[in-house]
């Protein structure tokens, strides 16, 4: 038997006996005395120590194999997927003017028609049948989805019945910027299927009000937290922000700043913030900087730990590390504007020379070529990298916007050398504390 | 000699990673790297 290829080894500070392992591939996680190290290594170790370690996909019988196995990950994971996940974008209006959003100039009156939300249903359903699939997940985008109530409730109460007569599940999220979502929205949503809603404040009232404010001007911030507050425990609510190089430095005071108003860290699934990525598009807003071209710039490693630390330190559920799966890469995952072209990014929409065909066609021959699909099996970098299965490429929109194409893949070795170690142990500290 | 492991977390196999594929931007991310901000 033999160490997996996907396997890291960390000291522990404070435990110098012991070593922390990690398994990128499975992103499980233990302790280890150096004695029983040493033991596996030299093939020595307990039967029940090395069933174990097995079992977590730490150790292999071989790492050839493994390596080979890890190459095909990406059909198992289309093989064995029992969903299909559809991002719709209802329309292109929205009451905010938020200054880095990367719709920005596409923003505007063009919503689905009912012709178009007739036949996303005809499609839906006649994949959903098709590919035998268990589940249909639809992730309401706009423009802001809330406008767009009415064109929720009427798909939602018509996939919700002919998805269970199909003896399969509906369910849908939102990604929503909070303004509109109140508790009459969300009971009636509820009971349609939504499962959850993601909403983005950006820090504390006053950063959040200069970058994310309402289209007239005027700041949204006390608009959202009274709605949240409202809407606690109705669905399940991931928070999110999104920082800069200038303004990241803000964002922890506003967990203080919920906790004071009266929220649990329970009242949340989940707290995230994310550096802006730096849009270079013809839809963007020129005069947005600030923004990250690459998760390797040294201030974006440093932000974004620190920010974690934040965010579980008092107690928020933060995201475990898991394996990370590309839309472009997941056979029954695609996104459908409103205009009903398909596309295999969010971000692409109003990008006709990335539409990947038609609610009406299906997908169209050649879509793979255009977004790169499997770019990474291409480059030894990737076929060999421990950190494969946490990036499998990286971002393509990322890649796109930095370097004009999605050809080279957007490596995340650099960045997760400077941060997982220091990730683990925030977990050892705050998910683990009693270990 | 008694061997000494603590399982922190089991991690997920290809099964769990299959049903939670879709859009990075909808769920929560797997780790604290950027994604295009609306």
């Amino acid at each position: 038997m033999h160490l997996s290829p996907f396997l890291k080894i960390f000291s522990l500070p404070e435990k110098k006996e012991a070593r922390l392992l990690f398994s990128t591939k499975s992103c499980a996680l233990t302790l280890l005395s150096d004695e029983t190290l040493a033991a596996v290594q030299a093939g020595k170790a307990a039967p029940e120590t090395m069933d174990t370690l097995v079992r977590l996909g730490m150790v292999v019988a071989d790492p050839a194999k493994e390596q080979q196995e890890m190459h095909d990950y990406l059909p198992t994971v289309n093989r064995l997927n029992p969903n299909l996940r559809v991002s719709v974008i209802l329309g292109m209006a929205c009451n905010f003017a938020c200054v880095y959003c990367y719709e920005g100039s596409l923003k505007g009156s063009v919503a689905m028609s009912d012709a178009t939300a007739d036949q996303l249903i005809a499609h839906l359903l006649a994949r959903f049948a098709a590919d035998q699939k268990k589940r249909l997940i639809l992730d309401f985008y706009g423009g802001e989805p809330l406008l767009y109530i009415s064109r929720i409730t009427s798909l939602a109460s018509q996939l919700k019945p002919a998805i269970e007569a199909l003896g399969g599940t509906f369910n849908f999220t939102l990604v929503t910027n909070g303004s509109l979502f109140t508790p009459v929205v969300v009971k009636e949503l509820v009971a349609l299927g939504l499962v959850n809603a993601k909403i983005t404040i950006d820090g504390p009232a006053d950063n959040h009000d200069r970058f994310r404010p309402f289209k007239g001007g005027q700041g949204s911030w006390d608009a959202i937290v009274a709605n949240l507050k409202a809407c606690r425990g109705l669905c399940a609510i991931t928070l999110s922000g999104n920082y800069t190089l200038e303004n990241h430095a803000t964002f922890s005071s506003l967990l203080d700043t919920l906790a004071a108003a009266g929220f649990a860290t329970t009242d949340f699934d989940s707290v995230q913030f994310f550096p802006v990525m730096q849009v270079n598009d013809r839809f963007a807003n020129p005069e947005f900087t600030g923004g990250c071209c690459s998760n390797d710039e040294p201030w974006v490693h440093a932000t974004s730990l620190m920010l974690r630390e934040a965010i579980m330190q008092r107690g928020y559920n933060f995201p475990k590390l898991q394996p990370a799966t590309c839309m472009v890469d997941i056979d029954d995952a695609f996104t459908v504007d409103h205009d009903g072209a398909i596309y295999k990014c969010v971000t692409l929409i109003g990008h006709p020379e990335f539409a990947c065909g038609d609610i009406w066609h299906g997908m169209a021959p050649g879509w793979q070529e255009k977004y790169c699909a499997d770019h990474w099996q291409g480059k030894e970098q990737c076929r060999e990298c421990e950190y494969l299965p946490l990036c499998f490429g990286g971002c393509r929109y990322m890649a796109l916007q930095r370097e004009g194409s999605m050809a080279g893949v957007d490596c995340q070795k650099d960045f997760l050398d400077a941060t997982l170690e220091k990730m683990l142990m925030q977990d050892l500290k705050y998910r683990y504390p009693t270990k | 000699m008694q061997e000494k492991i603590i399982v922190l977390d089991q991690g997920v196999d290809v099964a769990k990673v299959a049903a939670m594929a879709g859009c990075c931007i909808g769920r929560p991310s797997t780790a604290a790297t950027s994604s295009p901000a609306k």
